[in-house]
């Protein structure tokens, strides 16, 4: 060892002979053996600068790393040696480096048992001397010494090399490694909180320039420190704007209360919103938000001020880039019919998806891949509305919606609706085949005029659309199944002849007086329904139909049910003294719902399904619901005490029906009458 | 949606004869009986219901017709119906209003029962 340290710092005693039984003899074996340990001490302290130095030279966490096992191996001899370290993400200890390992001795270090006699040393203050025979394998031969990486992980060294041979690592050498394990771990925390820090700084940069709202921070004083582009765009004419007066910036530009603002702030740190600042030289408004800057005392350091550009132009961009094609964006913009920012009417057409499988997803995955498999089907549904020129209106849920024709109309609007919807269902089944999961879309489209136009205020602005054809989409789309499209009868009356279409009927919807005509769309022309078979059957071969009605609770509006009731049972080939009773307990369990069930939206729901050899009434409304038995009860005792005014409902739909079944809850009340056909 | 009930009203031999057009609900139950108080009023105690136009009823309104009924029954006259649909003399046979009326197939049934 002493060869390694420089002939200038050895201390050196003279060659001296003694004469027999010459006193002093012993006194200069002792100082002979003091010099020895000192020039070992040397020795060490000198290769542990030097490693210092070695491990301080870089702050990048790989050549940290890089400079740390072959340090190791030549302090103290060893003829290989391995490093472990922690994976800072999984925590997970993993061989990172080695020297001089054969394979078979690497296979060792990754067997479970060899590692957990290893990573033991995590929890020592001392080093861990493995003797011959300590591990398995192809390092059951060998002498071991391992030591910490500070919290980071573990180097090992194999067999100390001398000039007697191989041999073990003495208490010096576990000495001199443990002080250069420390140095190390001290070495790789530093680089990784340097490596920490310049990521969250090119983050920070790559949001600040990405914001397309202007963003200028200031010191203490106020002069600008740092802007984004989109300052840069506000403030053309500006040569630089860093180290400048952001104040005098401001009052420069008419921008007075940004300028006092932003003095305020910085005197007394209160966050200010500005807004509708004009500035005349460059024709914009602006809204501006100052916000203090504190440092860790809570002192102000500066302020940031965000500039938002109200300029029209700037807005539809900014409202628009989210939810629509840079392509579609720019075709807005160049046209000279720029979409009124206001509300205005126009025809559109609407697309609802709403994704079906979901819940049963998220039981077999867990909430954390759920996020990334939603995020990537979106992706992929999303990319397919913006390829056709479509506008995302809004996210529900588990869907979104879809508007062709707004802000922009186009003349194949629908028809670009129904491509996106077929696209979306083959992107769906591509989905599930590469991921294994059973994830379908469900779809509605409608078309009608709309009302368009920004929902908000000044502050915050949202570009939507409203009106009874949206809300027809979203209800074709609840009524469809899985894979499924529904469309409304515009959208049939447009396309009939550019798609296959299934016939599906008359369906009465919320907020429709009359029943709608539905169709599914199949694909393009000649193509035929895969889909399951639906429930609802329309042929006039067929006698089995299904009818489900909505009316208001107002007076005599069981006349509209009885009138249904008259036309099924008609069709269906009902007796007609049976179609009477059937009305005249139909009546009585509407006037009944109407009068007793205290439902907060007044309206009582009627499912006619004469499948099955009868015909099915449902009616169930939202109430409160009631006490079956305790209500028969009360009747009873009013009938035996005279009173025979009221309450002959439930006796009468018992009497002119086959079946009557009444499940009541706090949630509402379904009564089912039943006559056999 | 409402269907307002349209009664025609025919007084003979001491009879007043109510011709019943619609739907027989509380508000055309109310009809009847303020009809049926007016002539009562002018001294008429017996009365024929024709339902032949009448294809629907709620127990509400036969209710209200159960009324009248007694109060006739009380001042010694008789209420008759005639041509009622199977369900509607149905529906009076439940609700027991024919304890105390008489129902008929055809109007001239009626007119002999109540004497005329």
């Amino acid at each position: 060892m002493l060869e390694k340290l420089a002939p200038s710092l050895r201390v050196t005693m003279t060659e001296t002979t003694h004469a027999p039984n010459d006193p002093t003899a012993q006194l200069t074996a002792e100082l002979r053996d003091t010099q020895f340990r000192l020039n070992q001490a040397l020795v060490q302290q000198e290769a542990l600068y030097h490693a210092g130095l070695a491990l301080g030279a870089t702050l990048q966490v790989e050549e940290v790393i890089g400079e740390i096992l072959p340090l190791a191996v030549s302090m103290v001899d060893a003829r290989s040696g391995f490093l472990f370290l922690r994976d800072e993400r999984s925590r997970r200890f993993s061989l990172v480096h080695e020297i001089n390992l054969t394979t078979a001795q690497q296979d060792v270090l990754g067997t479970d048992a060899a590692r957990k006699k290893l990573r033991q040393v995590m929890s020592m203050d001392t080093p861990l001397y493995c003797a011959q025979g300590t591990l398995p394998g192809d390092l059951g031969g060998h002498h071991l010494l391992v030591v910490c990486v500070g919290e980071a992980g573990f180097i090992g060294v194999i067999d100390k090399e001398s000039r007697q041979g191989v041999r073990g690592f003495d208490e010096e050498d576990g000495h001199l490694l443990e002080l250069m394990g420390r140095q190390a771990g001290t070495a790789l925390v530093n680089a990784r909180l340097y490596r920490s820090v310049r990521e969250e700084r090119n983050l920070n940069q790559n949001i600040f320039s990405s914001i397309a709202n202007g963003l200028i921070s200031t010191d203490a004083h106020g002069a600008v420190v740092q802007i984004n582009p989109a300052v840069q765009r506000i403030f053309a004419a500006e040569q630089s704007l860093i180290g400048k007066s952001s104040a005098r910036l401001f009052q420069r530009y008419g921008c007075k209360r940004i300028a006092t603002a932003l003095k305020d702030t910085l005197t007394d740190g209160r966050e200010r919103p500005i807004d509708g600042e004009y500035i005349e030289a460059g024709n914009l408004t602006l809204n501006a938000r100052i916000t203090a800057l504190r440092d860790t005392r809570e002192q102000i350091q500066g302020v940031v001020i965000a500039l938002e550009d109200l300029t029209a132009q700037t807005r539809i961009r900014q409202m628009f880039s989210q939810y629509a094609s840079d392509q579609l964006v720019d075709l807005v913009l160049e046209n000279d019919t720029q979409p009124a920012l206001g509300g205005e009417e126009r025809q559109a057409t609407m697309l609802f998806v709403d994704l079906v499988g979901s819940t049963e997803l998220l039981d077999q995955i867990g909430a954390e891949n759920m996020v990334s498999t939603l995020n990537d089907c979106f992706t992929r549904l999303v990319d397919i509305i913006f390829n056709y020129n479509g506008v995302i209106d809004k996210y529900l849920g588990d869907g979104f919606l879809a508007v062709y024709g707004a802000p922009m109309s186009f003349p194949d609007d629908a028809e670009r609706a129904v491509h996106s919807a077929l696209a979306m269902r083959e992107e769906m089944e591509r989905f599930n085949r590469a991921h294994h999961h059973d994830l379908a879309v469900k779809i509605g489209i409608s078309q009608g005029r709309v009302l368009a136009g920004n929902i908000g205020s000044l502050r915050r602005m949202e570009y939507t659309v409203t009106g009874p054809n949206v809300n027809l989409a979203s209800r074709l789309c609840d009524h469809a199944l899985a894979s499924e499209i529904i469309v409304g009868p515009n959208v049939y009356d447009e396309l009939s002849e550019r798609f296959a279409f299934e016939h599906l009927g008359a369906k009465s919807f919320k907020g429709r007086r009359q029943p709608i005509e539905i169709y599914q769309v199949i694909g393009p022309p000649g193509a035929r329904s895969k889909a399951r078979p639906r429930e609802e059957k329309n042929t006039m071969t067929e006698k089995s139909t299904r009818v489900d009605l909505s009316i208001p609770m107002l007076p005599d509006m069981e006349l509209t049910a009885v009138k249904t009731a008259t036309a099924i049972g008609e069709y269906i080939g009902l007796e007609e003294e049976k179609i009477e009773e059937v009305k005249m307990a139909l009546v009585e369990a509407c006037i009944n719902a109407f009068e007793h069930s205290q439902s907060k939206d007044r309206r009582l729901n009627i499912d006619f399904d004469s499948s099955g050899g009868a015909l099915t009434i449902v009616i169930s409304d939202r109430g409160h619901g009631f006490d079956v038995e305790e209500a028969q009860n009360r009747v009873k005792q009013r009938r035996q005490s005279g009173e025979k005014r009221r309450g002959w409902g439930l006796r009468l739909m018992e009497e002119l029906m086959d079946e009557v079944h009444i499940e009541s809850g706090h949630n509402g009340t379904r009564l089912i009458l039943v006559k056999r056909i | 949606m409402s269907e307002t009930l349209e009664l025609e009203v025919k007084s003979e031999s001491g009879i007043s004869t109510l011709i019943v057009k619609g739907y027989i609900n509380n508000l055309g139950g109310e009809r009847i009986a303020e009809v049926c108080d007016e002539h009562i009023g002018a001294g008429t105690h017996n009365f024929i219901l024709d339902l032949e136009n009448c294809r629907i009823v709620n127990s509400i309104g036969i209710s209200i017709l159960i009324e009248v009924i007694e109060r006739v029954k009380e001042l010694g006259g008789k209420v008759a119906f005639c041509n009622a649909s199977p369900t509607i003399a149905k529906t009076f046979r439940i609700m027991g209003l024919l304890q105390t009326a008489e129902l008929h197939e055809a109007y001239a049934d009626a007119q002999q029962s109540l004497g005329a």
